[in-house]
Parts: C-alpha cells; structure tokens; sequence
C-alpha cells in the first residue's frame, strides 16, 4: 500500500500518553484484522471444498451444512495438533 | 474504500473539533487532531487491505466455478455466473465469520484460549 502511509513524524509529535493510546488503537485494530484474515482464508478453503457449481445466488442447505462442517473440521485439527 | 457514511461523520467529527477548540489549549488540539488523522489512516489501511484479499480471493474462486472452458469473450452466461458466485462466495464469508467468532467465544468461555 503505497498511497497513504503514515508520516513518522506525526507520531514523535505526540504527547506520551496519546502516542500510547494510538499504540493500543493500533494493537486492537491489528487484532481484528488477523481474526478478519483467518476468516478470508477459511471462506477460500471451504467454499473450494463445499461449492462446486454455480446455479443460484444462494448457498443450499447441503452448501451451508458443508461449511460449518468444514470451519469446525479445520479448527479441530489445528487443536488436535497443537495439543499432540 | 469509505463509504459515503462514513466519509461524512469523519467530516462532521473534524468541524466538531473546530467549535469546541477555543476552550482546549492548542497543544491539546494538535496532539488530537494528529491522534485522529493517524487512528484514521490505520482503520483506512486495514480496511484496503481486507477489500484487496476479499477481492483477490473472490476472483480467483469464480473464475475457477465460471471458465472451466475459458471462451473468446465475455457472455451473458459468465456475467451472470459471475455475479452469483460472488453473492455465494460472501454468503460463504459471513457464515464462517458468524461460526469462527462464535468458537473463539466459546473457547475462551471455557478457559481454552
């Protein structure tokens, strides 16, 4: 993203307290967008496994059953890994 | 990518600013309007950068679902095709979205995170 970076300056600008408040807003945005990236790649790796055709502009049950399944398979194998 | 919204209450906030500036210093005005611009840019970044990987990852998904046998040009039929993968696709994201908050909430419900 090259368009609007942030200005390093700016934020030696700030008084102590505010520049530990943009740095909390900071963590707490970055957070979100991790959990937003996990779910880009788990919306990738089902909708491969659980949608093979195009017919409508409405996931079927059979689709909507795949998914859940597929998000709640994927995540017990990463415990289940973790844990070993 | 702001929306029209979201564009006008940034606007509003910053006149706000304006008004109620006389009774703080002007040290205290720069280092909010400079917390605000910064807070800002960093919602506005995420924001490109999750647009970018829907976009990336829609694109691949429906051209591999809607030009098995990539023809000469574009017909009705791909347009149409593409237009409702694209619907299906973020169907996808907001059920897996909704399921995967609701397990992270659950397990730190139960003490496992």
């Amino acid at each position: 993203m090259s368009g609007s970076q942030i200005d390093p300056s700016l934020f030696t600008n700030l008084d102590a307290q505010s520049q530990q408040e943009v740095a909390r807003f900071l963590e707490a945005e970055t957070s979100k967008s991790k959990v937003q990236m996990s779910i880009h790649q788990y919306t990738d790796m089902c909708f491969k496994k659980c949608v093979k055709k195009i017919d409508s502009s409405d996931l079927n049950s059979g689709e909507q059953q795949c998914l859940q399944t597929c998000l709640d398979r994927f995540l017990d194998t990463n415990i289940s890994i973790v844990k070993l | 990518m702001l929306s029209v919204f979201e564009s006008f209450n940034i606007r509003e906030e910053a006149s706000y600013h304006l008004l109620t500036g006389n009774c703080a210093s002007n040290k205290e005005m720069d280092n909010n309007q400079i917390k605000k611009q910064l807070q800002d840019t960093i919602v506005r970044e995420i924001a490109t950068a999750n647009v970018n990987e829907l976009v990336n990852r829609l694109t691949e998904n429906c051209f591999e679902l809607c030009f098995t046998n990539p023809s000469s040009s574009m017909g009705s039929k791909d347009k149409k095709c593409i237009e409702q993968c694209m619907q299906k696709y973020m169907k996808s994201w907001n059920i897996l979205s909704q399921s995967y908050v609701k397990r992270i909430q659950e397990a730190k419900a139960a003490g496992d995170i």
